[in-house]
């Protein structure tokens, strides 16, 4: 045998090793304690976008209201506020610049404003879930300098519980809750926003 | 047998400001916690949702974990598994090799400073640069995490000036966090951008689905596994749960006991590699399944790593993380590490005051302080407690045993406090007394007073 086959060898033996371990002791069975993965008295608000304007506002975002037909003139009003550079979106209404088409994502490492749809919004927490199916590579979401994601005001839940429930059929490849700009307090606990994603995070909310 | 916690504690504990300082830091961390925790009035559900989520994967651990390599395996990751720490470099090793990777980032991850991965890669000539602005700081100081969820707790920004001064350029005396932090921005974009491959931790494994969650705020995780080919997630066999929908809870429990935060600002869900890229997930055990045949210890299994018992405990935030020793400091640390290593961590379960604040914040209701008293137990049917204990343990039970003698020493320990000069007192025979004093002793006594005030209902 080669050195590869007697560590594949050797593998096998640990994954049934660890199975095996494991089988050995039989633990008192307890049931899941959700049913259809819901949990029953989960907090709700009375007005789920105010609510979650106030999350994102606190998590360091900028929300900005509008209806259908301005959403690309906030969209080139944010790109002109961060200067000229490098910009690309893929599913901000009616437009899809993002011509990152090549095979390494390095490319968008000169991103300065990148724009996307979100799926759904979070109003506990400001969480937006993002994935990467319409997005040519994913790490434009975190190595743009500023990210502007899009969501429905109607698409906006109370909880995690909801958020959760809305994706169990998704299978995204790549799925990220995103909640406000990147941040870090690693140095004695002072926050600093802007760590290695995006530095801010404007939040389109469209209404109607 | 390595040096105990009080001594290892003693260089933190002396420097007395300092040691306000980080009381006072992972306080305030405890606080926002309760915050969070008192926004939800479904708090106590949560917790105890979580836990039992957690007791019932442990009870189907192996159906979950083969149903998630199933699911993983379907999406196109690939799974390894690694019965020891050893067993995980060579596997990480060799998946680097394949690839001709010398430069890599990775993001935060217990489980590798478990494995003393870097050191074992470092030998193969293999670079790892940790991404997490925390882990990084204490890398370039040569040091180790001395908290799960704040690595540099431990760490002033002076400090933190003056090694950034030296090792990345900045200004001399230069300590705005701000400034500090862009810093290491720059120089951590140019690692990413450079890496052949990216190692990950993992904060949850989702059997339904073949997924895995990596939690951040600062993005490293993302960056660093989108731009090189390869991406290695390391997972401690526990960190299954069932269901996607299983998140729900662990989300809304993670952030808030960890920092006070409602979530981490990205929750990473990890199904497929990138476009061109591969997926790695190795599957650690490491002693973990014989921690689960502790009918009194398995709870311990379903840790979260959020780090709430430490920011809450009296001892950690007096001591500093350092002083225990371990990859996992504080009360969850005190029962991991003696359970797989007694010899090596014995004094851990005694670096504690019973208080019971651990249990009462972990998200997942762990007993902690129930198991550090159990682990004790452990501890001195072993032979493993100090010969001072041993016999002052004796000593009181003897008294404690018998009422009378009770009364007589009680009694004539009054009067031997009183009078006892200081330094008999406080000599070194007594361990207790070392930066402690005796409280002053009152006139009369329970026993006395209960006797006048108590009515029939005493002896």
């Amino acid at each position: 045998m080669t050195r590869m086959e007697v560590a594949v060898v050797g593998r096998t033996t640990s994954r049934d090793l660890i199975l095996n371990k494991i089988r050995a002791v039989e633990l008192p069975d307890v049931s899941h304690p959700l049913v259809d993965g819901v949990l029953t008295g989960a907090i709700e608000y009375a007005d789920t976008v105010g609510t979650f304007v106030g999350s994102a506002e606190s998590v360091g975002a900028r929300v900005h209201f509008c209806d259908t037909d301005s959403v690309v003139d906030i969209w080139h009003d944010i790109c002109e506020e961060f200067g000229s550079g490098k910009t690309a979106n893929v599913g901000i209404r009616g437009l899809n610049d993002d011509d990152l088409t090549d095979d390494s994502p390095h490319s968008a490492s000169e991103l300065v404003v990148y724009g996307t749809s979100g799926i759904l919004g979070v109003a506990e927490n400001a969480a937006i879930w993002v994935s990467d199916r319409a997005i040519n590579h994913r790490v434009s979401l975190c190595l743009t300098q500023h990210l502007v994601l899009q969501i429905d005001a109607k698409s906006i839940v109370n909880n995690m519980h909801d958020a959760y429930a809305k994706l169990q059929d998704v299978r995204d490849d790549y799925g990220v809750f995103i909640s406000g700009p990147s941040k870090t307090a690693d140095i004695e606990q002072s926050l600093v926003i802007g760590a290695h994603g995006a530095r801010t995070l404007d939040i389109i909310v469209v209404e109607g | 047998m390595g040096k105990g916690h009080p001594t290892a504690a003693r260089a933190f504990v002396d420097n007395r400001e300092r040691a306000h300082w980080h009381d006072t830091a992972l306080w305030f961390v405890r606080e926002k916690r309760d915050r969070q925790a008192g926004s939800l009035p479904e708090w106590e559900l949560l917790r105890e949702t979580a836990s039992s989520i957690k007791r019932h994967a442990q009870s189907q651990l192996a159906d979950y974990l083969l149903q998630f390599e199933h699911e993983a395996t379907a999406n196109g990751a690939v799974v390894h598994w690694a019965n020891t720490t050893s067993e995980l470099n060579e596997i990480v090793t060799e998946l680097l090799q394949s690839v001709d990777a010398t430069d890599v980032v990775k993001s935060k991850s217990m489980l590798t400073e478990e494995c003393h991965l870097n050191e074992h890669l470092a030998e193969e000539g293999i670079d790892v640069v940790d991404t997490d602005l925390g882990e990084r700081i204490v890398q370039m100081r040569n040091e180790r995490p001395s908290h799960i969820v704040l690595p540099a707790i431990h760490t002033k920004k002076e400090e933190v000036g003056e090694l950034f001064h030296e090792q990345l350029g900045t200004e001399k005396g230069a300590t705005d966090p701000q400034y500090l932090t862009e810093a290491a921005r720059q120089h951590l974009r140019e690692k990413f951008l450079n890496a052949d491959a990216a190692i990950t931790g993992v904060n949850f494994a989702i059997a339904e689905t073949g997924g895995i969650v990596v939690c951040t705020n600062e993005g490293n995780a993302d960056i660093g596994v989108s731009l090189p080919k390869m991406h290695i997630a390391c997972m401690g066999l526990e960190k299954l749960i069932p269901k996607l929908s299983d998140l729900s809870v662990f989300t809304r429990l993670l952030a808030r006991s960890a920092t006070g935060q409602s979530i981490t600002t990205y929750t990473s869900h990890f199904h497929k590699p990138r476009r061109g890229g591969e997926l790695h997930i190795v599957i650690l055990n490491n002693g973990r399944t014989e921690l689960r045949a502790e009918p009194e210890i398995r709870d311990a299994l379903h840790c979260i790593r959020c780090g709430a018992c430490m920011n809450t405990c009296p001892v950690y935030r007096r001591s500093g993380g350092h002083s225990y020793n371990t990859t996992v400091p504080g009360p969850i640390g005190s029962v991991l590490n003696p359970s797989m290593d007694p010899k090596e961590h014995n004094s851990l379960p005694f670096a504690c005051s019973l208080c019971g604040s651990c249990s009462d914040v972990c998200p997942v209701q762990i007993p902690l302080h129930h198991q550090l008293l159990t682990i004790r137990h452990s501890v001195k049917e072993a032979g493993g407690l100090a010969g001072s204990k041993r016999l002052s343990m004796r000593l009181a039970s003897m008294v404690f045993k018998r009422p009378w003698l009770y009364k007589l020493t009680a009694g004539l320990g009054k009067c031997a406090v009183r009078l006892t000069p200081r330094f008999i007192k406080y000599s070194r025979l007594n361990v207790w007394g070392k930066g402690r004093e005796l409280p002053p002793t009152p006139r009369g006594s329970f026993r006395k007073w209960y006797d006048k005030n108590g009515g029939s209902g005493g002896r």
